[in-house]
Protein backbone atom coordinates (compact mmCIF):
# COMPACT_ATOMS: atom_id res chain seq x y z
CA UNK A 1 0.00 0.00 0.00
CA UNK A 2 1.33 3.32 -1.29
CA UNK A 3 1.99 6.38 1.21
CA UNK A 4 1.02 9.05 -0.44
CA UNK A 5 2.34 12.74 0.17
CA UNK A 6 -1.18 13.70 1.13
CA UNK A 7 -1.08 10.97 4.03
CA UNK A 8 1.94 12.33 5.47
CA UNK A 9 1.26 16.04 5.31
CA UNK A 10 -2.41 15.20 7.25
CA UNK A 11 -0.30 13.43 9.88
CA UNK A 12 1.92 16.35 10.18
CA UNK A 13 -0.41 18.54 10.69
CA UNK A 14 -2.30 16.39 13.31
CA UNK A 15 1.31 16.30 15.05
CA UNK A 16 1.24 20.08 15.21
CA UNK A 17 -1.75 20.85 16.13
CA UNK A 18 -1.96 18.47 19.30
CA UNK A 19 1.25 20.14 20.26
CA UNK A 20 -0.62 24.00 20.12
CA UNK A 21 -3.36 22.02 22.26
CA UNK A 22 -0.67 20.44 24.58
CA UNK A 23 0.72 24.21 25.44
CA UNK A 24 -1.87 25.59 25.40
CA UNK A 25 -2.20 23.30 29.22
CA UNK A 26 0.95 23.75 30.13
CA UNK A 27 0.61 27.78 29.35
CA UNK A 28 -2.21 27.58 32.12
CA UNK A 29 -1.02 25.51 34.65
CA UNK A 30 2.60 26.50 34.96
CA UNK A 31 0.70 30.50 34.26
CA UNK A 32 2.75 31.17 31.85
CA UNK A 33 1.24 33.81 29.62
CA UNK A 34 3.68 35.04 26.72
CA UNK A 35 3.34 30.89 26.19
CA UNK A 36 0.00 31.06 25.89
CA UNK A 37 -0.55 33.44 23.81
CA UNK A 38 1.55 31.71 21.21
CA UNK A 39 -1.37 29.15 20.80
CA UNK A 40 -3.91 31.87 19.30
CA UNK A 41 -3.31 34.00 16.31
CA UNK A 42 -3.31 37.84 17.52
CA UNK A 43 -6.89 38.15 16.10
CA UNK A 44 -7.63 34.97 17.76
CA UNK A 45 -10.65 34.50 19.68
CA UNK A 46 -11.62 32.70 22.89
CA UNK A 47 -14.76 31.98 24.14
CA UNK A 48 -14.65 30.82 27.64
CA UNK A 49 -17.74 31.64 29.24
CA UNK A 50 -15.65 33.46 32.35
CA UNK A 51 -14.58 35.63 29.64
CA UNK A 52 -15.38 36.01 25.93
CA UNK A 53 -13.41 38.34 22.91
CA UNK A 54 -9.78 38.61 21.84
CA UNK A 55 -7.78 35.54 22.43
CA UNK A 56 -4.65 37.95 23.80
CA UNK A 57 -6.83 39.94 26.35
CA UNK A 58 -7.84 36.30 27.36
CA UNK A 59 -4.75 35.19 27.64
CA UNK A 60 -3.68 37.91 29.88
CA UNK A 61 -7.10 37.55 31.79
CA UNK A 62 -6.67 34.10 32.42
CA UNK A 63 -2.84 33.62 33.18
CA UNK A 64 -3.68 36.33 35.92
CA UNK A 65 -7.15 34.69 37.24
CA UNK A 66 -5.84 31.34 37.09
CA UNK A 67 -3.15 32.40 40.28
CA UNK A 68 -5.73 34.17 42.29
CA UNK A 69 -8.53 31.49 42.19
CA UNK A 70 -6.33 28.47 42.48
CA UNK A 71 -3.58 26.94 43.93
CA UNK A 72 -2.87 23.94 41.52
CA UNK A 73 -4.85 23.41 38.35
CA UNK A 74 -4.62 20.68 36.21
CA UNK A 75 -5.77 20.86 32.25
CA UNK A 76 -5.75 17.19 31.07
CA UNK A 77 -6.55 16.23 27.70
CA UNK A 78 -8.30 12.91 26.47
CA UNK A 79 -10.17 12.03 23.11
CA UNK A 80 -8.53 14.41 20.41
CA UNK A 81 -10.75 14.43 17.00
CA UNK A 82 -9.51 16.95 14.74
CA UNK A 83 -10.11 16.84 10.86
CA UNK A 84 -8.00 18.74 8.68
CA UNK A 85 -8.81 20.77 5.13
CA UNK A 86 -5.65 22.15 3.44
CA UNK A 87 -4.63 25.19 5.51
CA UNK A 88 -7.66 25.07 8.16
CA UNK A 89 -8.83 22.61 10.69
CA UNK A 90 -11.73 21.81 13.12
CA UNK A 91 -10.63 19.79 16.66
CA UNK A 92 -12.76 18.62 19.62
CA UNK A 93 -10.80 17.63 22.38
CA UNK A 94 -12.05 16.61 25.84
CA UNK A 95 -10.79 18.07 28.87
CA UNK A 96 -10.65 16.97 32.63
CA UNK A 97 -9.27 19.38 34.97
CA UNK A 98 -8.65 19.80 38.17
CA UNK A 99 -8.59 22.74 40.08
CA UNK A 100 -7.74 23.10 43.58
CA UNK A 101 -9.36 26.35 44.76
CA UNK A 102 -8.03 29.22 46.95
CA UNK A 103 -9.57 29.00 50.91
CA UNK A 104 -10.77 32.99 50.62
CA UNK A 105 -12.02 31.91 46.70
CA UNK A 106 -14.27 29.13 48.03
CA UNK A 107 -17.28 31.69 48.20
CA UNK A 108 -16.90 33.54 44.75
CA UNK A 109 -16.29 30.26 42.95
CA UNK A 110 -18.65 28.02 44.47
CA UNK A 111 -21.52 30.69 45.39
CA UNK A 112 -23.47 30.37 49.18
CA UNK A 113 -25.85 27.67 48.71
CA UNK A 114 -22.50 25.22 48.25
CA UNK A 115 -20.25 27.03 50.94
CA UNK A 116 -23.98 26.50 52.95
CA UNK A 117 -23.60 22.94 52.92
CA UNK A 118 -20.13 22.50 55.10
CA UNK A 119 -19.34 22.66 58.72
CA UNK A 120 -15.66 22.99 58.53
CA UNK A 121 -14.75 19.70 59.57
CA UNK A 122 -13.01 17.34 57.98
CA UNK A 123 -9.30 16.36 56.30
CA UNK A 124 -8.69 20.37 55.33
CA UNK A 125 -11.81 22.29 55.72
CA UNK A 126 -10.91 25.19 54.74
CA UNK A 127 -9.98 23.87 50.95
CA UNK A 128 -12.35 22.47 48.03
CA UNK A 129 -11.88 21.42 44.60
CA UNK A 130 -13.75 20.83 41.49
CA UNK A 131 -13.38 18.33 38.44
CA UNK A 132 -14.41 19.79 35.39
CA UNK A 133 -15.77 18.02 32.29
CA UNK A 134 -16.01 20.06 28.59
CA UNK A 135 -14.54 20.27 25.66
CA UNK A 136 -12.65 22.72 23.41
CA UNK A 137 -14.29 23.33 20.25
CA UNK A 138 -11.50 24.74 18.06
CA UNK A 139 -10.88 26.15 14.91
CA UNK A 140 -7.28 26.90 13.58
CA UNK A 141 -5.43 27.87 10.71
CA UNK A 142 -2.46 27.00 9.32
CA UNK A 143 -0.26 30.41 8.23
CA UNK A 144 3.71 30.13 7.15
CA UNK A 145 3.32 26.85 7.98
CA UNK A 146 2.52 27.50 11.44
CA UNK A 147 -0.73 25.85 12.93
CA UNK A 148 -2.44 28.23 15.82
CA UNK A 149 -5.93 28.59 17.41
CA UNK A 150 -8.61 31.17 15.41
CA UNK A 151 -11.45 30.83 17.77
CA UNK A 152 -11.87 28.53 20.64
CA UNK A 153 -15.37 27.82 22.53
CA UNK A 154 -15.35 26.09 25.62
CA UNK A 155 -18.29 23.45 26.13
CA UNK A 156 -19.74 22.66 29.55
CA UNK A 157 -20.70 19.00 30.12
CA UNK A 158 -20.26 18.23 34.04
CA UNK A 159 -18.53 19.52 36.66
CA UNK A 160 -18.47 18.10 40.84
CA UNK A 161 -17.55 20.02 43.80
CA UNK A 162 -16.38 18.63 46.87
CA UNK A 163 -14.47 19.58 49.91
CA UNK A 164 -10.60 18.79 49.50
CA UNK A 165 -9.29 15.37 50.18
CA UNK A 166 -5.81 16.21 49.82
CA UNK A 167 -2.76 14.90 52.06
CA UNK A 168 0.94 16.82 51.56
CA UNK A 169 2.47 15.83 54.83
CA UNK A 170 1.63 12.49 55.85
CA UNK A 171 1.60 8.76 54.42
CA UNK A 172 2.83 7.80 51.34
CA UNK A 173 2.30 11.35 49.96
CA UNK A 174 4.72 13.12 52.29
CA UNK A 175 7.14 10.99 49.58
CA UNK A 176 5.70 12.72 47.31
CA UNK A 177 8.66 15.06 45.67
CA UNK A 178 9.07 17.30 44.05
CA UNK A 179 5.75 19.16 42.75
CA UNK A 180 4.45 21.00 40.14
CA UNK A 181 5.05 24.74 40.34
CA UNK A 182 3.92 28.01 38.57
CA UNK A 183 6.58 29.42 36.74
CA UNK A 184 9.78 28.71 35.04
CA UNK A 185 11.00 26.89 38.64
CA UNK A 186 8.96 23.86 37.48
CA UNK A 187 11.12 20.71 36.46
CA UNK A 188 9.61 20.32 33.18
CA UNK A 189 11.17 23.50 31.61
CA UNK A 190 15.25 21.67 32.34
CA UNK A 191 13.93 18.46 30.88
CA UNK A 192 14.99 18.48 26.77
CA UNK A 193 16.57 16.33 24.75
CA UNK A 194 19.53 17.95 25.22
CA UNK A 195 20.01 16.73 28.91
CA UNK A 196 18.69 13.37 27.69
CA UNK A 197 22.10 13.50 25.53
CA UNK A 198 24.42 15.03 28.07
CA UNK A 199 23.12 12.44 30.67
CA UNK A 200 23.89 9.44 28.49
CA UNK A 201 27.30 10.81 27.78
CA UNK A 202 28.18 11.42 31.43
CA UNK A 203 27.19 7.24 31.91
CA UNK B 1 21.61 19.27 -3.75
CA UNK B 2 18.65 19.34 -6.62
CA UNK B 3 15.21 20.61 -5.04
CA UNK B 4 13.76 17.23 -5.37
CA UNK B 5 16.66 15.64 -3.29
CA UNK B 6 15.33 18.38 -0.75
CA UNK B 7 12.28 17.65 -0.80
CA UNK B 8 13.22 13.91 -0.11
CA UNK B 9 15.36 14.95 2.39
CA UNK B 10 12.38 16.68 3.82
CA UNK B 11 10.10 14.09 4.22
CA UNK B 12 12.57 11.32 4.81
CA UNK B 13 13.15 13.15 8.41
CA UNK B 14 9.32 14.19 9.10
CA UNK B 15 8.35 10.74 8.71
CA UNK B 16 11.56 9.72 11.01
CA UNK B 17 9.86 12.33 13.27
CA UNK B 18 6.80 10.74 13.43
CA UNK B 19 8.01 7.13 13.75
CA UNK B 20 10.09 8.70 17.16
CA UNK B 21 6.82 9.66 18.45
CA UNK B 22 4.88 6.42 17.32
CA UNK B 23 7.60 4.60 19.54
CA UNK B 24 8.00 7.30 22.50
CA UNK B 25 4.10 6.72 22.73
CA UNK B 26 3.97 3.14 23.09
CA UNK B 27 7.14 3.18 25.78
CA UNK B 28 4.93 5.48 27.93
CA UNK B 29 2.00 2.95 27.67
CA UNK B 30 3.79 -0.01 28.10
CA UNK B 31 4.76 1.13 31.79
CA UNK B 32 1.06 1.64 32.07
CA UNK B 33 0.47 -2.10 30.93
CA UNK B 34 2.76 -2.98 33.40
CA UNK B 35 2.09 -1.11 36.39
CA UNK B 36 -1.97 -2.07 36.00
CA UNK B 37 -0.96 -5.61 35.33
CA UNK B 38 1.98 -5.87 37.57
CA UNK B 39 4.22 -7.49 34.86
CA UNK B 40 7.60 -6.80 36.19
CA UNK B 41 9.33 -8.16 32.77
CA UNK B 42 7.51 -5.51 30.66
CA UNK B 43 8.44 -2.79 32.90
CA UNK B 44 11.60 -3.18 32.71
CA UNK B 45 11.65 -3.11 29.08
CA UNK B 46 10.40 0.57 29.40
CA UNK B 47 14.17 1.92 30.50
CA UNK B 48 17.31 1.36 30.12
CA UNK B 49 19.48 -1.10 32.35
CA UNK B 50 21.20 1.95 33.78
CA UNK B 51 18.34 4.03 33.83
CA UNK B 52 16.94 6.01 36.74
CA UNK B 53 13.42 6.67 38.25
CA UNK B 54 12.29 9.09 40.92
CA UNK B 55 9.28 8.48 41.69
CA UNK B 56 9.75 9.92 45.31
CA UNK B 57 8.59 6.58 46.82
CA UNK B 58 11.65 5.37 45.35
CA UNK B 59 14.75 7.26 43.69
CA UNK B 60 17.31 4.87 42.27
CA UNK B 61 17.91 2.32 39.47
CA UNK B 62 15.23 1.73 37.32
CA UNK B 63 15.54 -2.26 37.49
CA UNK B 64 15.39 -1.51 41.20
CA UNK B 65 12.60 0.28 40.87
CA UNK B 66 10.66 -1.89 38.91
CA UNK B 67 11.11 -5.20 41.31
CA UNK B 68 10.43 -2.99 44.60
CA UNK B 69 7.23 -0.88 42.86
CA UNK B 70 5.46 -4.02 41.05
CA UNK B 71 5.75 -5.44 44.78
CA UNK B 72 4.58 -2.79 46.74
CA UNK B 73 1.55 -2.38 43.93
CA UNK B 74 -0.16 -5.54 44.99
CA UNK B 75 0.51 -4.92 48.55
CA UNK B 76 -0.91 -1.29 48.44
CA UNK B 77 -3.81 -1.71 46.35
CA UNK B 78 -6.06 -3.59 44.73
CA UNK B 79 -6.92 -1.70 41.65
CA UNK B 80 -4.98 0.91 39.82
CA UNK B 81 -5.50 2.42 36.58
CA UNK B 82 -2.43 4.94 35.71
CA UNK B 83 -4.67 6.67 32.98
CA UNK B 84 -2.17 9.16 30.21
CA UNK B 85 -3.21 12.22 29.14
CA UNK B 86 -1.21 15.31 27.50
CA UNK B 87 1.95 13.64 26.04
CA UNK B 88 4.46 16.65 25.02
CA UNK B 89 7.51 15.11 23.50
CA UNK B 90 10.49 16.59 21.47
CA UNK B 91 13.07 14.34 19.80
CA UNK B 92 16.57 15.53 18.65
CA UNK B 93 18.67 12.65 16.68
CA UNK B 94 18.82 9.75 19.41
CA UNK B 95 17.29 11.67 22.50
CA UNK B 96 14.21 12.92 23.66
CA UNK B 97 12.69 14.91 26.47
CA UNK B 98 8.56 14.06 27.38
CA UNK B 99 6.10 15.52 29.66
CA UNK B 100 3.13 13.16 30.27
CA UNK B 101 0.15 14.35 32.15
CA UNK B 102 -0.83 11.45 34.76
CA UNK B 103 -4.27 11.15 36.07
CA UNK B 104 -4.39 7.84 38.18
CA UNK B 105 -6.62 5.90 40.26
CA UNK B 106 -5.62 3.46 43.67
CA UNK B 107 -7.92 1.21 45.42
CA UNK B 108 -6.29 1.07 49.07
CA UNK B 109 -6.04 -2.25 51.22
CA UNK B 110 -8.32 -2.18 54.19
CA UNK B 111 -4.70 -2.96 56.09
CA UNK B 112 -3.01 -0.37 54.55
CA UNK B 113 -5.22 2.61 54.63
CA UNK B 114 -2.74 4.18 57.72
CA UNK B 115 0.34 3.52 56.18
CA UNK B 116 -1.08 4.99 52.80
CA UNK B 117 -3.04 7.85 54.09
CA UNK B 118 -1.31 8.57 57.63
CA UNK B 119 -2.73 8.91 61.03
CA UNK B 120 -5.00 12.22 60.10
CA UNK B 121 -6.91 10.85 57.40
CA UNK B 122 -7.49 7.16 60.22
CA UNK B 123 -8.46 9.33 62.91
CA UNK B 124 -11.47 10.53 60.78
CA UNK B 125 -13.17 7.25 60.30
CA UNK B 126 -14.53 4.98 62.91
CA UNK B 127 -11.69 1.90 63.60
CA UNK B 128 -14.66 -0.83 62.76
CA UNK B 129 -15.75 0.48 59.44
CA UNK B 130 -12.21 0.71 58.63
CA UNK B 131 -12.00 -2.72 58.36
CA UNK B 132 -14.44 -3.36 56.61
CA UNK B 133 -14.54 -0.11 53.67
CA UNK B 134 -12.14 1.01 51.61
CA UNK B 135 -10.52 4.30 50.40
CA UNK B 136 -9.52 5.48 47.21
CA UNK B 137 -7.13 7.98 45.99
CA UNK B 138 -6.80 9.91 42.68
CA UNK B 139 -3.78 11.52 41.94
CA UNK B 140 -2.40 14.18 39.33
CA UNK B 141 1.24 14.02 38.61
CA UNK B 142 3.73 14.79 35.82
CA UNK B 143 5.97 12.34 34.47
CA UNK B 144 8.92 14.17 33.38
CA UNK B 145 11.10 11.83 31.48
CA UNK B 146 14.65 11.85 29.10
CA UNK B 147 14.28 8.93 26.75
CA UNK B 148 17.62 7.78 24.56
CA UNK B 149 17.36 5.45 21.32
CA UNK B 150 20.05 2.71 21.18
CA UNK B 151 20.20 0.28 18.47
CA UNK B 152 16.80 1.45 17.38
CA UNK B 153 15.05 1.55 20.26
CA UNK B 154 13.93 3.90 22.31
CA UNK B 155 13.95 3.53 26.21
CA UNK B 156 13.28 5.82 29.57
CA UNK B 157 17.15 7.01 30.41
CA UNK B 158 15.25 9.06 33.32
CA UNK B 159 12.09 9.51 34.67
CA UNK B 160 11.12 12.43 37.71
CA UNK B 161 7.77 12.31 38.61
CA UNK B 162 5.96 15.12 39.59
CA UNK B 163 3.53 15.54 41.92
CA UNK B 164 0.25 18.19 41.19
CA UNK B 165 -2.18 17.13 43.49
CA UNK B 166 -3.99 13.76 45.01
CA UNK B 167 -7.50 13.67 46.18
CA UNK B 168 -8.31 10.72 48.97
CA UNK B 169 -11.34 9.34 50.51
CA UNK B 170 -14.01 6.56 51.07
CA UNK B 171 -14.38 4.21 48.26
CA UNK B 172 -18.00 4.76 46.31
CA UNK B 173 -17.25 1.37 44.81
CA UNK B 174 -20.31 -0.79 43.88
CA UNK B 175 -19.39 -3.95 42.64
CA UNK B 176 -22.26 -6.32 43.38
CA UNK B 177 -25.52 -4.93 43.08
CA UNK B 178 -27.22 -2.93 40.61
CA UNK B 179 -25.90 -2.02 36.86
CA UNK B 180 -22.54 -2.81 38.25
CA UNK B 181 -23.14 -6.79 39.03
CA UNK B 182 -23.43 -6.76 35.23
CA UNK B 183 -19.97 -5.30 34.18
CA UNK B 184 -17.59 -8.68 33.69
CA UNK B 185 -15.07 -8.99 33.15
CA UNK B 186 -13.42 -7.43 35.47
CA UNK B 187 -9.42 -6.07 35.06
CA UNK B 188 -6.66 -9.02 36.65
CA UNK B 189 -3.01 -8.68 37.71
CA UNK B 190 -2.22 -12.32 36.91
CA UNK B 191 -1.55 -12.31 33.32
CA UNK B 192 -4.88 -13.71 32.79
CA UNK B 193 -6.35 -10.43 32.02
CA UNK B 194 -8.31 -9.78 28.72
CA UNK B 195 -5.98 -7.57 27.16
CA UNK B 196 -3.02 -10.21 26.83
CA UNK B 197 -4.89 -12.13 24.16
CA UNK B 198 -6.21 -8.94 22.23
CA UNK B 199 -4.18 -9.52 19.39
CA UNK B 200 -3.99 -8.45 15.35
CA UNK B 201 -4.21 -12.70 15.15
CA UNK B 202 -6.85 -13.08 16.70
CA UNK B 203 -8.80 -10.03 15.06
CA UNK B 204 -7.65 -12.32 11.68
CA UNK B 205 -9.52 -15.56 13.50
CA UNK B 206 -12.60 -13.95 14.39
CA UNK B 207 -12.86 -12.22 10.67
CA UNK B 208 -12.10 -15.91 9.48
CA UNK B 209 -15.44 -16.52 11.52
Amino acid sequence: MAVSDADIEDLIARRDIYEVLTRYSRALDRADVELMKTVYWPDGIDNHGVFNGNAAEFAEFIVREIQNWFEVTMHGLMNCHIDVDGDFAAAETYLFAYHKVRAEKAEEIFGSRYMAMFDKKGLDPNHHHFYFGGRYLDQLERRNGEWRILKRQVVMDWNDNRPSGEILDQGMFATLEPRGERGQGDLVFSNTPAAARKLEAAE
Amino acid sequence: MSGQDQALNARTAALQNLIDRRDIGAVLTRYSRALDRADLDLMKSVYWHDGVDNHGVFNGNAAAFCAFIIREIQNWFEVTTHNLLNVRIEVEGDHASAETIHYAYHKVRAEKVGEIFGSRYRAMFDRARLDREHHVFYAGARYVDLLSRRNGEWRILQRQVVSDWNDNGPSGEVLDQGMFATLQPRGTRDGADLVFANTPAEAARTGAG
